[in-house]
């Protein structure tokens, strides 16, 4: 089943399958959700957005990886994962864009 | 140590070094510990050219050579063009060190392994160091160094850089290899890339490339358009060839080519990973682990976050608030008392004196404020407390359009503001940077706490301080998110690695603590002298009761203080302190409840908390985003500060402040 590693629970294991250019409309807001589908907005947002895609492959996240959620931060802060044995935060906006395999 | 260190005779000075070594790794693999350790005092940090990426370098003598190091900005990959990779990778395909010094976390070797890879494929002899070998140890993790000297082709030395251990094979290692002939091993990836990269390679074989041309290769794949823009400059056929075979990989992976290249590094770091490294038992949970549950839980966590803070700003208001006044008081009058005595009080001695009091207040606030702050400040860091602080803080400063990392300078912007916008570096994007610094800003400093203490502290409370502090930190965060929204670019979202805690190391702290200190005054000294010395012509040619009135509009008018506030105000953009020194002088008592009403009270500091970086805070902001930038945030906050200390005045007013 494909899920956003957003909707994972503490512990929980799952598979990359890609990252996705946007996040779900109730993450990215009304007016982040346009700018993204349409590339509207200021300059060179479209390629900062590959960008944290290329910045996630550097760490070995890619589609394959093994991922698991270890905690989530409250207030809807960023998501600790573990990969390969070290451990990251990624912001909440970007995780909810890691589209994974359960 | 078996090393003796190298008499300063300056990085870089006459002496041409016999090694020159390039310190290369990820972000908290201990790779500035590795640099300390090798060079100890004999560093010294500058921007890398054109840029305000620090650029550490050393030198030290070993076994009769001379070595220098420098010390590569800590990143993730030489992909995709941050600043620092493009810095690092110019650095070692065109300086060409002698040898690359690869440090790794021997706890996640795979995942380093894929820079690594990238910086063999650079072509530089490489020795590659696996530091934090003791915590893998308690990891369960083993590594077979032979079997990964054969598997990479270069040499690999075992470190735990905090106890000093393995650092001298480090230099033995980079010696050796400087001495015999070095090939880099050829690294295979896929058979669909391998036939593509040799495609591509032997068409670039007789352009004249400053990079291996199997390295080009690659970057070409991954769509690197700087390699790009190189390259099409010397023959654009290459480039449609390229265009060619990305389409046709991208056909046949279904993703986008710089994900198949990653994806093919981290396939190969992941086999090599596999055959020289193996897991004897289960990652048990840590001691840190353990407190990682306490250090990052949604209640306990963030008590946990308000005692360490309240633990340093007790210690750097309490304990450096008594050193302070020793200086501030003590010293400055005897150091006055043996000026007048020796140089008497003419104009130009007088001038003079207000130049080396500059001096002495910027050594008391550097002492006991920002010494203390900056070593606790580090040894969070190095302890791996700080990446936990980020981590919770991150929601809240998303509000302001930045992520958690500025949470750092926001806490050293207490202390002073000057480091406090130095430490902005640590923000990912050019954009967010900007806006941490605005923040850092309007963070009241230590000066300020002493004008907002010495008048609504002592007359109205400190329940009053409190508010005014709250409402400063609104604004910081008012601005910010209004930042956010009209600056260009999109914010990068948090990517941070999670440090595994670490026994600090006191060397590593003290030794950063004072070349933040020395980096400290020398950017603060300057811009204090000069301006100090201009008020103090004014004050002698009596050209500060004009400018009084010329003010008095604006500060009798609209913000309802009396007139000399304006005088004082100008003293502000000195060194916010000397408000209230001055405001004493100026009335002749140190009752300051005769002259200013509750409401001017209120008002004022709001004025003085918004109105101006200092002078001190001008000079970082001039060295680290440029005259531009300088005068629009010094600009904006000018007009913050009238327009809402004008407002809180009147609304005061509303509320039966007098």
């Amino acid at each position: 089943m494909k899920v956003l590693l957003t909707s994972l629970s503490e512990g929980q294991e799952a598979v990359v399958v890609e990252i996705a250019p946007c996040g779900p409309p109730h993450e990215a807001g009304f007016w982040g959700g346009l700018r993204c589908r349409f590339g509207w907005g200021w300059r060179g947002e479209n390629r900062v957005s590959r960008g944290a895609a290329k910045r996630l492959a550097d760490l070995g996240i890619l589609p394959g990886t093994r991922i698991k959620v270890v905690r989530r931060a409250p207030f809807g802060g960023p998501i600790e994962v573990e990969v390969g044995g070290s451990r990251f935060m990624i912001g909440r906006g970007l995780a909810s864009r890691i589209i994974v395999e359960v | 140590m078996r090393w003796a260190s190298a008499p300063d005779r300056g990085v870089g000075g006459r002496a041409t070094p016999d090694l020159r070594v390039a310190l290369a790794g990820q972000a908290n693999v201990g790779k500035s510990v590795i640099f300390n350790q090798l060079t100890g005092l004999h560093q010294h940090i500058a921007n890398w050219p054109g840029t305000t990426v620090d650029k550490a370098e050393g030198r030290l003598y070993y076994k009769g050579l001379l070595i220098d190091v420098v010390d590569l900005p800590g990143i993730y990959s030489l992909t995709h063009l941050s600043l620092e990779e493009r810095i690092s990778r110019d650095y070692i395909a065109k300086e060409k060190p002698d040898v690359v010094i690869n440090v790794v976390d021997a706890t996640a070797l795979e995942r380093h392994l894929i820079f690594t890879l990238q910086l063999i494929e650079l072509g530089r002899p490489l020795v590659l160091v696996l530091n934090m070998m003791d915590l893998a140890e308690k990891y369960g993790i083993e590594i077979n160094a032979e079997a990964l000297e054969e598997e990479l082709g270069v040499p690999v030395i075992a470190t735990i850089a905090t106890r000093g251990k393995g650092i001298s094979r480090i230099l033995d290692a980079a010696i050796e290899l400087s001495r015999t002939s070095y090939t880099p091993k050829k690294i295979r990836y896929g058979e669909e890339v391998e036939k593509r990269l040799e495609m591509l390679e032997s068409a670039l074989k007789e352009l004249d490339l400053p990079y291996p041309a199997r390295w080009v290769a690659l970057k070409l794949l991954e769509g690197d358009e700087e390699i790009r823009e190189l390259v099409r400059v010397r023959s654009p056929g290459v480039i449609e060839l390229t265009d060619e075979l990305i389409s046709e990989l991208e056909h046949i992976h279904g993703h986008e080519s710089s994900i198949i290249i990653a994806n093919e590094r981290a396939c190969a770091a992941n086999q090599i990973a596999r055959r020289c490294m193996k897991i004897v038992k289960p990652r048990k949970p840590t001691l840190g682990d353990r407190f990682d549950e306490i250090a990052t839980h949604p209640v306990l966590g963030y008590m946990l976050a308000a005692v360490m803070l309240a633990g340093i700003f007790f210690i750097v208001f309490g304990v450096g608030g008594a050193v302070a006044s020793f200086f501030e008081e003590d010293l400055s009058e005897l150091m006055r008392e043996a000026w007048i005595s020796s140089l008497g009080t003419a104009p130009s001695s007088e001038v003079g004196w207000s130049a080396a009091q500059s001096i002495l207040f910027l050594i008391g606030l550097a002492i006991p404020y920002i010494l203390p702050l900056y070593f606790l400040v580090f040894l969070l860091e190095n302890w791996g407390y700080l990446a936990r602080l980020s981590f919770l803080m991150d929601s809240l400063m998303h509000k302001a359009g930045v992520h958690g990392k500025a949470v750092i300078p926001m806490l050293l912007g207490f202390g002073c503001n000057v480091p406090a916008c130095l430490a902005t570096r640590v923000m990912d994007t050019w954009k967010e940077r900007m806006i941490a610094i605005l923040m850092t800003t309007l963070v009241p400093c230590s000066a300020v706490t002493v004008v907002v203490m010495g008048l609504v502290g002592r007359y109205l409370g400190i329940s009053w301080v409190i508010g005014l502090y709250l409402f400063a930190l609104l604004m910081a965060f008012a601005l910010g998110s209004a930042a956010s929204r009209i600056l260009p670019g999109e914010s990068v979202e948090l990517i941070m690695e999670m440090p595994s805690y670490k026994a600090p190391s006191l060397k590593t702290i003290l030794t950063m603590t004072w070349i933040r200190l020395r980096e400290y005054i020398k950017i603060a000294a300057p811009l204090i002298v000069v301006i100090g010395a201009l008020v103090k012509i004014m004050e002698i040619f009596g050209l500060l009761e004009p400018l009084s009135k010329i003010l008095s509009p604006l500060t009798c008018g609209w913000l309802g203080l009396p007139e000399e506030t304006g005088v004082l105000l100008i003293f502000g953009i000195l060194r916010k302190e000397l408000i209230l020194t001055s405001l004493a002088a100026l009335l002749g008592t140190l009752d300051f409840s005769q002259a200013l009403t509750a409401n001017q009270m209120i008002t004022f500091s709001i004025v003085t908390i918004l109105y101006i970086p200092c002078a001190a805070t001008i000079s970082a902001l001039l060295k680290e985003t440029g005259a531009k930038t300088t005068l629009t945030i010094t600009a904006a906050e000018i007009g913050l500060a009238i327009l809402v200390g004008g407002i809180a005045s009147k609304l005061l007013l509303l509320l039966g402040i007098n």
